[in-house]
């Protein structure tokens, strides 16, 4: 249990334990993120410093700018600074391979040559995973040419949306990229800094998007692939059936969902058949 | 090759939306149209705490799962007193299909069901309070241990007695033990009910029972 007063110190104005609670139900149930104890320091440092940065008197003040702002900029402010946004090029490859080599080829059986494949990657962060989507798949899926690839990008965050639109990362991003890729893909552009290719950054849509918001999702139709790794893991059960159950809407039939190592859809919902490509197991909607 | 996707933004879909009614919503869901349609009405629903009850009779009669996945999750997001005693009623179903969703379901609700649950402990029907116990056993709330040592301390039937033996074997601690001690001379005819009780006296005094050893 949290403890009964955080007390303030020069800067910084009380938060109560009822008034991290209620901060953090509001918070849940706009995103569906839920924050647990453990997270109670990071979380109630950043409400600290949006409740300074908006010259706010008291957390009442803040939490009515939060809920009635007319622009709803400090709310998207204040998402920006909550979300963790830790990501590189290729992570987690195995599951890419999974596309080029399993998922594609079995959409590709089905549809006729010079048609679209859709896939989705969200939340997208800074933009490595769609990117890193397109580059494999121009370098590994030998039918590429033969279809419109349309990648779709999202996240709740702003801040990282321009980034990933931006394409401009650090050697850290890259490391696990050869330098035959990094050749082809990005141009230097400083110390520690590399921007991708205009084609890349051209051809993907990069957008805000709520995965607990059904108008947001109601924008992606007919998707094959959704990327969603770890995402989920900071939902709870409820938030995750919706958040599901709105990316089955967003699928085509016998559509892809890609969750993250650790996570898995056989707790959140019965709609999906786990399929196996290689070593890693993905869900597919029914035909 | 890479073709760039064209999304519409959220003010173009919303202006794009007609507004629909609860009661238009409940006839696209009553009326045979397509799946989507019927999944994006009972999506849909989920504004309309009034229409919670409905939306149990209809999960019943609803033949694809997607559909019952989408109702169930309004259901959720409307968690009354009305939606869970709608659930509870298709407990007594005979599909069992239907019955695993609520089960699962009622769980995701732990607050709001608890006070049906424990009227439901005393049903007439024995397969309703097993299926109760079922549910209290996955059930986070604080009161569940006591509302399952209660069980096996009163309830007349023995399969209902092990229903909540095997949740407390998964949330139960030492202080029980006495309790489920209690339940194998509630039942001295049921040698099983003898065996269950010693494997959980076992566990719970952290005894590794494949090994006899702590």
């Amino acid at each position: 249990m949290r403890e009964a007063l955080r007390k303030s110190n020069e800067h910084h104005v009380t938060i109560t334990s009822e008034d991290y609670a209620k901060f953090c139900e509001f918070f849940y149930k706009k995103t569906g993120i839920v924050f647990t104890d453990k997270k109670g320091y990071f979380v109630e440092r950043r409400l600290q410093e949006r409740i300074e940065k908006t010259k706010s008197e008291s957390f009442r003040d803040y939490f009515s700018l939060l809920r009635f702002q007319m622009s709803g900029d400090e709310w998207q402010e204040l998402i920006n600074n909550m979300t963790v946004n830790e990501t590189y090029f290729l992570r987690e490859d195995y599951q890419f391979d999974a596309m080029s080599n399993g998922m594609l080829p079995e959409i590709a059986q089905e549809r006729p040559a010079g048609r679209s494949v859709k896939i989705w990657s969200l939340p997208c962060s800074t933009g490595e995973e769609p990117y890193s989507i397109a580059i494999h798949i121009l370098e590994k899926w030998a039918l590429a040419d033969s279809y419109a690839i349309e990648i779709c990008a999202s996240d709740i965050d702003t801040r990282v949306v321009t980034q990933a639109r931006r394409g401009v990362y650090g050697e850290r991003s890259l490391q696990r990229l050869s330098p035959e890729l990094r050749r082809k893909y990005f141009s230097k552009t400083g110390v520690d800094q590399y921007l991708i290719r205009e084609e890349l950054r051209e051809s993907i849509d990069f957008s805000v998007t709520n995965i607990i918001d059904p108008l947001h999702m109601s924008r992606y139709r007919s998707v094959d692939i959704i990327f969603c790794r770890n995402l989920l893991i900071y939902f709870d059960d409820i938030s995750r059936r919706g958040a599901v159950e709105l990316m089955y809407e967003c699928l085509s039939p016998g559509g892809f969902i890609c969750l993250g190592h650790s996570e898995s859809m056989s707790r959140i919902s019965s709609l999906f058949k786990p399929r196996k490509f290689g070593e890693t197991v993905v869900y597919q909607k029914a035909g | 090759m890479l073709v760039k996707p064209s999304i519409p933004n959220p003010v173009e879909t919303l202006a794009a939306t007609d507004f629909v009614g609860p009661a238009e919503l409940l006839a696209d869901l009553l009326g045979g149209g397509s799946t989507a349609l019927r999944r994006q009405a009972a999506h849909n629903l989920r504004d309309y705490p009034e229409c919670g009850p409905q939306l149990c009779d209809i999960l019943a009669e609803e033949p694809r799962a997607s559909v019952r996945a989408a109702i169930l999750n309004t259901l959720i997001r409307l968690r009354s007193a009305d939606v869970i005693r709608g659930l509870v009623e298709h407990l007594r179903s005979e599909n069992a299909t239907l019955r695993n969703e609520v089960i699962e379901v009622l769980q995701d609700m732990p607050d709001e069901a608890m006070p049906i649950l424990e009227q439901l402990l005393t049903d007439w029907d024995s397969d309703v309070r097993i299926f109760t116990a079922n549910i209290l056993s996955e059930t986070k709330h604080p009161r569940t241990p006591d509302v399952l040592i209660g069980v096996i301390k009163s309830d007349p039937h023995v399969n209902v007695c092990m229903a909540a033996l095997d949740g407390l074997l998964e949330i139960g601690d030492e202080s029980m033990i006495d309790s489920i001690q209690q339940l194998g001379e509630r039942f001295p005819e049921a040698p099983f009910v003898k065996f269950a009780v010693s494997l959980a006296i076992k566990r719970l005094q952290g005894v590794d029972y494949a090994r006899g050893t702590t």
